[in-house]
């Protein structure tokens, strides 16, 4: 008899929960606020892109969707906050893809769980030196490294930072020594080279975009696949024979591992609207990102997996990971 | 002169009645967030910062600049009244400024910070419109070895911000130091003293520390004291600074005011610093040095015109080369991009009527924040009469608040409370706070700065002597430290004493 309703109990709660999340699935997906975690300081380029997106995010979701700044550990506190989140699609990391493939390149133990919804936009890595600098062209910098090993230095923002894998891809490829000087700010970094302290920095467009057209600072080569349409004068680091030179900030979305199948179109159908907005797309050239839409969490995955690889094989040579 | 007819263009846009408005709600959000601690003006512009994409560029710039002039002024208040910092800027302010609101004169210390804090920040807009350029590219001339022996010569001034024992000043600074290492090795990013903790891999913040050592344990000893006394015994006697303090202060002001100025031309010098160097001038220079920390005028004037005037010079790079000093300025010229303007060299010819209209606004700016806050003199006074158990409770929670919203982080709010017990401590066995708060300033930018030299110069520690700014740097370091222990031997007796 106990046994009886003992099952009858059971069976009744596997129904209910059943019945429970029938009902919760067939509910509206966006029902409440959506927060976007940003892992970077307010007013950085992937915080800026996200606030600019989040008036027409909202619209299009009929529920408010927020920008919420928490740094720290070059993203990983962000990362790990979303990655320990509820995975019901309410709460999303949106970053650059510093600490989902450099991280983890450099310690395994820094990976996070996470499902990626899409990539949303490309900013540009260039090399780039004073307007007074001898070195006119990327041929002069490898040039004159090739005569002088270690004679020139070069800034990034630090090994944690895409331009400084940019820079060792370069070395690599050119077969040149360029002293690699990290100056965790762009500010300084681009004053230091201002100021010749520095011979070179590598590092994104927004940084020197405003410097270059007002002619202080020259591009010598940019990472990306096409030449700039803002500066069409500085070749592509392809155009030079050194193709594998192609680090640039990914702007992505993410999730924390598992996403509800409706939460993953659901964005990808808002995003795909949302990019393709005209506004938006202007409103993203202004903060140097250019957009470039890619959706499919598989496909994604494995792209990731492929930078993490990438990027580990470097930093096993360089020292950085033991 | 061209300069002055775009002055006055600017001013015109200024005092549109729209940009008037903004300006307003500027200065007093700008006012609240230096007056609430932890809470600054970089988390309060991006919090504006979507509501203001429908504004037209110039009135929201308007506002930003008038959040970040603000802080200034709001950041001394709390330093005076509870001996809390608003603002990291602030933290020297506590010294005299606290002292002197328990001898029951918060008014005039009050009121001499805000006229301090107004003749410097109207004053040396002057010189920026007259001489950026080519002070910009001064700035430039300064490099990592620059650095590093301007953050060595800042430093050696622990020896003027010691009250009582200068050897427990230098334990504190050393203190201070090790903090500042906590965090990743800026070359190999190895963690060092992270225990693990993710947040601490950015290291110890600045703002979580001072929140502890001031605010959580002033609350502690204070209740230790005595739970029914009333915190200011004396009566409070004026509310406004007399011709005496005027006198006393006006100088300290001016001095400030250019030094400021200057320190903060260089990129990355904070606001922070210029006021250290400010209080120790204006003691090496006093008649009676042994007063300062005991309630003297010029212990808050100096300081408070030295932040405004160094917020006013970190324009000077912001102008003439577009690069922002701080967070604060670099999230405004984030938000210009996103108007489609060009933050950069290029703005002023670009984009005349914002920039201008900017720097007019920061004239009528100031000129309001003066009027708002003399007539608040009176109110803040009054919260000295809240009863202990409520004003206590209060600090408590806009501590903890205050040290969440920096990160939305509990760990700050751990590291807040540890430093606050900490504080405590050291108030009891007679450590001061300043000191650390200097190093711990100091000590990442310093550490940034030799490595960075290092790699440099390849390893030749000569690149320090021979860059000239960089060896006259050095030459001050060492007079400072030769005139402190020659003419005083305080270090010496100190020691002495102690071992007594």
């Amino acid at each position: 008899m106990k046994v009886k309703i003992l099952w009858i109990v059971l069976i009744a709660t596997v129904l209910g929960i059943r019945f429970n999340t029938v009902g919760y699935g067939q509910e509206k997906y966006p029902s409440k606020p959506i927060q976007i975690v940003v892992p970077f300081g307010a007013g950085g380029s992937s915080d800026l892109f996200f606030r600019s997106l989040t008036d027409e995010l909202s619209k299009m979701m009929k529920v408010p969707v927020t920008v919420v700044d928490r740094t720290g550990a070059s993203g990983l506190v962000g990362a790990d906050f979303v990655a320990n989140s509820k995975n019901d699609g309410y709460t999303l990391l949106g970053t650059s893809s510093a600490p989902i493939t450099i991280a983890p390149a450099i310690d395994p133990k820094d990976a996070r769980e996470l499902d990626p919804l899409a990539l949303l936009a490309y900013q540009a890595n260039l090399i780039a030196t004073r307007n007074e600098s001898e070195f006119r062209t990327l041929d002069d910098l490898v040039e004159y490294a090739k005569k002088k090993p270690g004679a020139l230095t070069c800034g990034t923002s630090g090994i944690q930072s895409e331009p400084y894998f940019a820079l060792e891809l370069f070395k690599a490829a050119a077969k040149i020594d360029l002293r690699h000087v990290p100056i965790s700010s762009s500010r300084e970094g681009i004053t230091n080279t201002l100021g010749g302290h520095i011979d070179f920095w590598f590092g994104s467009l927004s940084t020197s975009q405003s410097l270059m057209k007002a002619g202080r600072i020259r591009g010598l080569a940019v990472c990306t696949e096409r030449r700039l349409e803002s500066f069409p004068s500085i070749p592509t680091f392809a155009e030079k024979n050194y193709p594998q030179v192609n680090v640039n900030l990914i702007i992505t979305l993410l999730g924390p591992r598992g996403l509800p199948q409706a939460v993953i179109k659901t964005w990808e159908d808002v995003l795909k609207a949302v990019l393709a907005n005209p506004e938006v797309a202007a409103s993203s050239k202004r903060l140097n990102y250019d957009i470039d839409l890619q959706v499919g969490t598989e496909k994604l995955r494995a792209y990731f997996k492929g930078e993490v690889e990438r990027f580990s094989k470097i930093a096993k040579q360089t020292g950085l990971r033991k | 002169m061209e300069s002055f007819q775009n002055l006055v263009m600017g001013l015109g846009t200024a005092l549109h009645p729209v940009n008037l408005f903004y300006c307003f709600i500027g200065v007093l959000i700008g006012t609240l967030t230096g007056v609430l601690p932890g809470i600054g003006p970089v988390g309060a512009i991006s919090l504006l910062l979507p509501v203001t994409f429908h504004v037209p560029p110039v009135s929201a710039f308007i506002m930003f600049a008038g959040i970040m002039y603000g802080a200034q002024y709001g950041g001394s208040t709390t330093s005076i009244l509870v001996n809390i910092p608003g603002e990291a800027s602030s933290v020297i302010t506590c010294m005299d400024g606290y002292a002197m609101a328990r001898k029951g004169r918060a008014g005039p210390a009050l009121g001499m910070a805000a006229f301090a804090s107004f003749i410097a920040g109207t004053g040396t807009l002057f010189g920026l419109v007259l001489i950026a350029p080519p002070l910009a590219e001064f700035g430039l001339r300064f490099g990592p070895p620059e650095y590093f022996s301007l953050m060595v010569c800042g430093l050696t001034i622990v020896v003027y911000l010691a009250r009582g024992s200068i050897a427990k000043a230098l334990m504190m600074m050393s203190f201070g130091l090790i903090l500042a290492a906590v965090g990743l090795d800026p070359i190999s990013s190895h963690p060092r003293f992270t225990y693990g903790v993710l947040a601490l891999r950015d290291g110890v913040g600045l703002a979580q520390v001072v929140i502890g050592l001031f605010g959580v344990s002033e609350v502690l000893i204070t209740v230790e004291r005595s739970f029914s006394r009333v915190v200011f015994e004396t009566k409070i006697k004026e509310l406004l600074p007399t011709l005496q303090d005027w006198k006393d202060s006006i100088l300290p002001v001016l001095r400030a005011s250019i030094l400021g100025f200057f320190m903060g031309i260089i990129p990355g010098i904070s606001v922070v610093i210029p006021t250290f160097v400010s209080y120790s001038l204006e003691k090496k220079l006093s008649k009676y040095p042994e007063k300062f920390g005991t309630g003297v005028i010029e212990g808050v004037a100096g300081p408070e015109a030295a932040n405004n005037a160094a917020a006013s010079g970190t324009l000077v790079p912001l102008l003439s080369l577009g690069i922002p000093a701080g967070a604060s300025s670099a999230i405004v010229l984030g938000a210009l991009m996103i108007y489609g303007l060009n933050p950069g060299p290029l703005l002023i010819k670009e984009s005349p009527q914002v920039f201008w209209g900017v720097i007019g606004s920061m004239y009528i700016g100031n000129v309001m924040l003066l009027l708002l806050n003399l007539p608040l003199i009176g109110i803040w006074v009054k919260i000295l009469k809240i009863p202990y158990g409520i004003l206590f409770s209060l600090i408590i929670l806009f501590c903890l608040i205050g040290s969440y919203t920096i990160n939305n982080s509990l760990t700050d709010m751990y590291i807040m409370t540890i430093f606050g017990v900490m504080g405590y401590l050291m108030k009891k066995f007679d450590y001061e706070a300043t000191p650390l708060i200097l190093a711990l300033v100091l000590g990442p930018m310093m550490e940034n700065a030799l490595h960075r030299s290092m790699i440099i110069s390849r390893g030749g520690f000569l690149v320090f002597f021979q860059r000239p700014i960089s060896a006259i740097f050095f030459g001050m370091a060492l007079l400072i430290l030769l005139s402190s222990f020659l003419s005083k031997k305080k270090l010496g007796e100190d020691i002495l004493n102690m071992e007594e």
